[in-house]
């Protein structure tokens, strides 16, 4: 951008906290973009803030109406437009600061003894500006002032303001701190920005991830699917930060081998797991009476593995020559244990789909659970490949275990480091795709993720989740959801979901469904200190080379680049 | 109160009824009169004689006194004449009001120059008549007839003035007949102005300026005169007899004269113009200055220094034709009009004028004088009506 | 002492005034333009020329009616006779102790004051004194063409600025026309269509 010989772009007409700003527009409307990060000036304040609108507007319908260029020459045309045709913006005022008095006069040394460099003064708004306040283009600093500087520790660049270019970031240890979510229509970039916000956490090292990759995108390499271009792996680039782990013995992961695989043992499945795929299973009402049964029968610990061993439908013929369920069978435990025998053999049928589960064995030969926890303690991050068990099943089944049993751990380490001084846990942040199978209105009741999501960082655990549904995602997780990053959105029910529990939902809702697919997000919630539509960073060499430096360019050079270096 | 006009109706009547016997005799008048016209109209010599013994017989005899050209000569228009620098004078007077407050009078002046090619000119000379100078040597105060004779003595005094600077042949206008025809010829007032008056004419004739009075609608009949005389026996001569009166000379001429056209010069009888001798002595003829089918009949006096030469009469008859054109339908010289408007004081201007008079006498410590009472009750406003 | 005088005061008020000249000095005055009338002591009051009239009288009217009318008859008229060009003005302005204020002058000059008309500096230094002021007189204006006669007013002025240096004044001034008329939108486009009619090229 050239510096222009004014840097204002208009002078506030009216407005208020309730229904935002209006700024009469002194530069072409063409020049301003809804959208634009703003800042307007107020004497001692400033107050920042995001267009929401931009309205043509005539001191009298008449200059509108009458297209007067053609009945006037144009110098006198444009003076009259000058004049009488206007644009007004609206300018949604997020957060203001005190910018003290100017640092030459007496009153500079007061200010500034109460308010040390350092820190950002930046408050929510709770005043208005001035009326002709002066507007103007958000600059560089102002960026840095409200979103933090790029070159401090702990922000990350996602993107760039969309006008200016000026880098936007958020503050990684924030990010953390609260679940947050992902969102997007197909197409729109979501796991590109995904990999960018796992390649930043991964890169500072803070926390650690569990990644539940359902389609296999962020181990190894990938193609683009609209540009066909290489795609780098986290497995790529942080080969020994990343564990790549594929599901069920032996799996391979886009044909390469994962660094270890996951079997999960018969012990391991508890009935709450086979509860929660009701839906997935057409479990009836009954069932989780005939689970009790089960565990009170068998034990908590092999339940699973006995249920499987009985017999459905299996009967002999007593003394009597009457046919009676076999000792073995389902239908003699139930009768044995006072449960409805048609109940318990419908629900052995039913469960016959995860008896045959490969990746579910009697003896595993490792405890593969307790090594990802284990990897995950270490400060390692965990990409779960599920290879080719891409079901929803294997997605509800597999996640939904380790998820609850993860917890648990980090549960327990709180506690002990709460109460016996042990070590502090390291934080965890669980990747869920396809957020809105485990966390819809009749599942998040009993999931582990709404706990979670609720729960926020009591245990050091939060979510992050992705998804291109939002409505479907119960609304009680969403409105828990600290940091949202959205790409566009079609559905008005999606839309309202991103932007629920959040203030201004009315002047973000049309940004949102303008956003560019593929291009731009706009970025929300309590984890950024104010809504803002970016142009999103771009997955690519130069991020690359950005986030892990010269050396790792050197990645990108030709062989006879690398040759050359060599002497040859 | 207006007119009663009970009174007058019966009298309107009465006219009105006399009318068509009136007009009988008229057109019985005219007749002859006609018929005397064609008659004599190329015995001019025997004409002549008449008149003559006729003068004779009474001194007061106001007549034509023919040419040599026949009575019926019509002269039309010779366009090819120059047109002379025009300078034409006219007067106006303020008469002394002795129910002013004040009592004053101004003679004014208006003097007109236009030459073709050339910026016209226009100057105005007013003379104020105050205190003394509204008295004659008699004593008496000065009257309208007196302020009249010097108004028309002014006229060409101003006339001879402006025109001592002319080099260009001019011809010097002034509205109404040359001689002065005042009713105080006695007075030896009058005599003093009438000897000016020659002397300025002599002047004039010195310097070969062409000099017209221009009559308009002239009720004259002087050619009838002179066909009275033919058909009076000489003892009635004396006695005034006028047994064609009523007959203008205008109505022989508008059916003689095409438009543009003049009639022969005759020689101006009278008892004043005896006065007027030799190179001054008064001529006339009629112009036609009108258009077809509508004759406008004019009577232009000449002095004989131009009457003697007949294409100086023609330069005379070009111009004044030219002048009347320029006025349009109502034909007039428009050099006589412009010199009647800037010489013309109106009823405001005179009010002025006596403001500025009490101002100064005020300013004297003398006192401003009254108004009459009489004078005063005529000023009373109208009625006037509430809101308005 | 100036050959820009055209005339006389006739008559005036606080608001404006009427001047008298004869028909042959008519040359030099046009409409919109300014007009100053200078009194005692540095004061002088400044107008704009709105209405001239031509009078005619019975003579006039009697002399059209002539085949043809002589050049000499046409000066005489022109030259001599004694109806005076009335020149109408409204006041825009005044000078005193060298300030120069877009204000009604506080006492209207007297009869038979000298008239001036303006030059191009003394029209540049009253127009772009202050911020146009004196437009307020003359959109007050009612008995007359408001939008012709700031046109004719705006093209001399505008050409007197430009031959100062000062091109950007035509558009400062039409901007503050917009302005004060934009809420008279009749009023605003005839002042605008007239604008266009005086042809100014835009200066910038």
């Amino acid at each position: 951008m050239p510096e222009q010989e004014s840097p204002y772009i208009g002078y506030v007409v009216g407005g208020g906290l309730k229904n935002n700003l209006n700024v009469r527009l002194t530069v072409p409307a063409s020049q301003v973009r809804e959208g634009s990060f703003v800042v307007v000036e107020s004497g001692d304040d400033q107050f920042y803030g995001l267009v929401t609108d931009l309205q043509l507007g005539a001191t009298d319908p008449r200059f509108a109406d009458e297209q007067s260029e053609n009945r006037f020459p144009a110098h006198l045309a444009s003076l009259l437009h000058g004049q009488t045709l206007y644009t007004n913006l609206e300018v949604m005022p997020a957060l203001m600061l005190d910018r003290g008095p100017d640092p030459a006069s007496p009153e500079y040394e007061t200010w500034r003894a109460a308010h040390p460099e350092d820190k950002s003064h930046a408050m929510p708004v709770k005043t208005v500006p001035a009326h002709h306040a002066q507007t103007r283009n958000a600059h560089a600093g102002d960026v840095a002032e409200i979103f933090g500087s790029p070159t401090k520790k702990g922000n990350f660049i996602v993107g760039s303001t969309r006008e200016h270019g000026h880098p936007i970031c958020i503050n990684l240890d924030k990010f953390v701190q609260r679940s947050s979510g992902i969102f997007g229509a197909t197409g729109t970039g979501k796991s590109f920005l995904t990999r960018i916000i796992l390649s930043g956490l991964i890169h500072h090292d803070r926390t650690s991830l569990l990644i539940f990759d359902m389609h296999n995108e962020y181990g190894f390499d990938d193609q683009a699917t609209d540009t066909n271009q290489k795609v780098p792996g986290l497995k790529s680039k942080f080969s020994s930060k990343v564990t790549l782990i594929g599901l069920g013995a032996g799996s391979k992961v886009r044909g390469l081998s994962p660094d270890s695989n996951l079997q999960l043992a018969e012990s391991q499945i508890k009935p709450e797991d086979v509860l929660m795929l009701s839906g997935e299973l057409n479990l009836r009402e009954t069932s989780a009476t005939t689970l009790d049964a089960l565990v009170h029968s068998f034990g908590r610990e092999s339940w699973f593995h006995d249920f499987k061993q009985l017999k459905n439908g299996a009967i002999i013929e007593d003394d009597k020559g009457k046919k009676v369920p076999a000792p073995d069978s389902v239908a003699h435990w139930a009768n044995q244990n006072g449960v409805n025998a048609f109940a318990a053999e419908g629900l052995h049928s039913k469960l016959g789909r995860l008896f045959n589960l490969s990746y579910i064995s009697q003896k595993p030969p490792s405890n593969a659970l307790q090594e990802i926890i284990l990897t995950l303690e270490k400060g390692k991050h965990v990409v779960l490949s599920f290879g080719d068990h891409e079901s929803d099943l294997d997605y509800l089944l597999v996640t939904n275990t380790l998820t609850r049993q993860i917890r648990a751990a980090w549960e327990k380490k709180t506690n002990d480091f709460r109460g016996k001084n042990a070590q502090e846990p390291r934080p965890l942040v669980i990747v869920v795709e396809e957020a809105h199978k485990l966390l819809n209105r009749e599942m998040a009741s009993q999931t582990t993720f709404s706990t979670i999501a609720r729960e926020m960082r009591k245990y050091y655990v939060t979510l992050l989740i992705i998804d291109q549904r939002p409505s479907q995602i119960y609304d009680e997780v969403m409105s828990q959801l600290g940091t949202r990053i959205s790409g566009w959105l079609g559905d008005d029910a999606d839309i309202s979901a991103v932007l629920s529990g959040l203030a201004s939902r009315e002047s973000l809702r049309g940004m949102l469904s303008r956003l560019q697919p593929a291009e731009e997000v706009l970025l929300l919630g309590w984890g950024v200190p104010m809504p803002i539509p970016i142009r999103s960073r771009r997955y690519d060499q130069q991020f690359w080379q950005e986030l892990l430096g010269e050396a790792n360019a050197a990645e990108t050079k030709s062989i006879d680049e690398i040759m050359g270096e060599l002497g040859f | 109160m207006p007119v009663n006009y009970q009174q007058i109706r019966s009298a309107i009547r009465a006219a009105g009824q006399q009318m068509p016997q009136y007009a009988l005799k008229m057109k019985e008048r005219r007749k002859e009169v006609m018929r005397l016209f064609g008659e004599y109209a190329h015995q001019t010599a025997i004409l002549g004689e008449r008149a003559e013994r006729a003068l004779e017989l009474n001194g007061d005899l106001r007549l034509a006194i023919p040419g040599i050209q026949s009575l019926n000569t019509h002269i039309p228009e010779d366009t090819t004449r120059p047109v002379p620098v025009l300078w034409a004078a006219d007067g106006s007077q303020i008469i002394p009001d002795g129910h002013l407050a004040l009592q004053f009078g101004v003679i004014n002046v208006g003097l007109i120059r236009l030459a073709a090619g050339e910026t016209p000119l226009q100057s105005i000379e007013s003379q104020l008549l105050f205190a003394d100078d509204l008295y004659d040597e008699q004593g008496r105060r000065l009257g309208e007839e007196s302020i009249a004779l010097r108004r028309d003595s002014k006229e060409r005094t101003a006339l001879l003035q402006a025109t001592s600077a002319e080099n260009s042949p001019a011809l010097t206008l002034t509205d109404g007949p040359l001689e002065l025809f005042r009713d105080l010829r006695t007075s030896s007032e009058y005599q003093q102005e009438l000897q000016n008056y020659l002397s300025i004419l002599s002047q004039m004739s010195e310097r070969r300026l062409l000099t017209a009075g221009y009559v308009d609608k002239p009720r004259s009949d002087l050619v009838v005169r002179l066909l009275e005389v033919l058909i009076t026996p000489e003892q009635d001569i004396s006695k005034n007899q006028r047994p064609l009166a009523g007959i203008g000379d205008a109505e022989i001429f508008a059916t003689l004269l095409q438009p543009g056209e003049r009639s022969a010069s005759f020689g101006l009888q009278s008892p004043s113009t005896r006065l007027f001798q030799g190179d001054l002595a008064l001529h006339f003829f009629y112009l036609n200055v009108g258009r077809a089918n509508n004759a406008q009949i004019a009577r232009v006096e000449i002095p004989a220094w131009v009457a003697k030469t007949e294409t100086a009469i023609n330069t005379v008859q070009h111009a004044l034709l030219a002048q009347c054109r320029q006025m349009g339908s109502k034909a007039y010289p428009y050099i006589l009009h412009r010199a009647h408007e800037t010489a013309m004081v109106s009823f405001d201007e005179r009010n002025q004028l006596l403001n500025l008079l009490q101002i100064e006498m005020l300013n004297q410590g003398q006192p401003p004088g009254e108004t009459s009472n009489k004078q005063q009750a005529k000023n009373l406003p109208g009625k006037t009506r509430f809101g308005q | 002492m100036n050959n820009d005088q055209i005339g006389y005061l006739l008559r005036a008020s606080t608001s404006g005034a009427v001047a008298g000249c004869r028909v042959a000095e008519l040359e030099q005055p046009h409409l919109g333009c300014m007009l100053r009338i200078p009194q005692a002591h540095g004061y002088q009051v400044y107008g704009i020329l709105y209405d001239m009239h031509i009078d005619d009288d019975g003579l006039v009217r009697q002399l059209v009616t002539a085949e043809s009318i002589s050049p000499e008859v046409i000066a005489d008229n022109r030259l001599h006779r004694s109806v005076p060009v009335e020149i109408s003005m409204i006041f825009v302005g005044y000078l005193q102790n060298g300030q120069i204020f877009h204000l009604l002058p506080p006492r209207p000059p007297l009869t038979l004051e000298d008239v001036f008309l303006c030059s191009a500096a003394e029209m540049c230094t009253f127009t772009a004194s202050g911020h146009f002021g004196y437009f307020r007189h003359i959109l007050r204006g009612s008995d007359f063409p408001v939008a012709e006669i700031l046109a004719s007013h705006l093209r001399q002025a505008a050409l007197a600025q430009h031959q100062h240096g000062d091109t950007a004044w035509i558009n400062d001034a039409t901007q503050e026309l917009i302005t004060l008329l934009r809420d008279d939108y009749p009023t605003l486009m005839n002042v605008l269509s007239a604008l266009a009619d005086t042809q100014l090229t835009p200066q910038e």
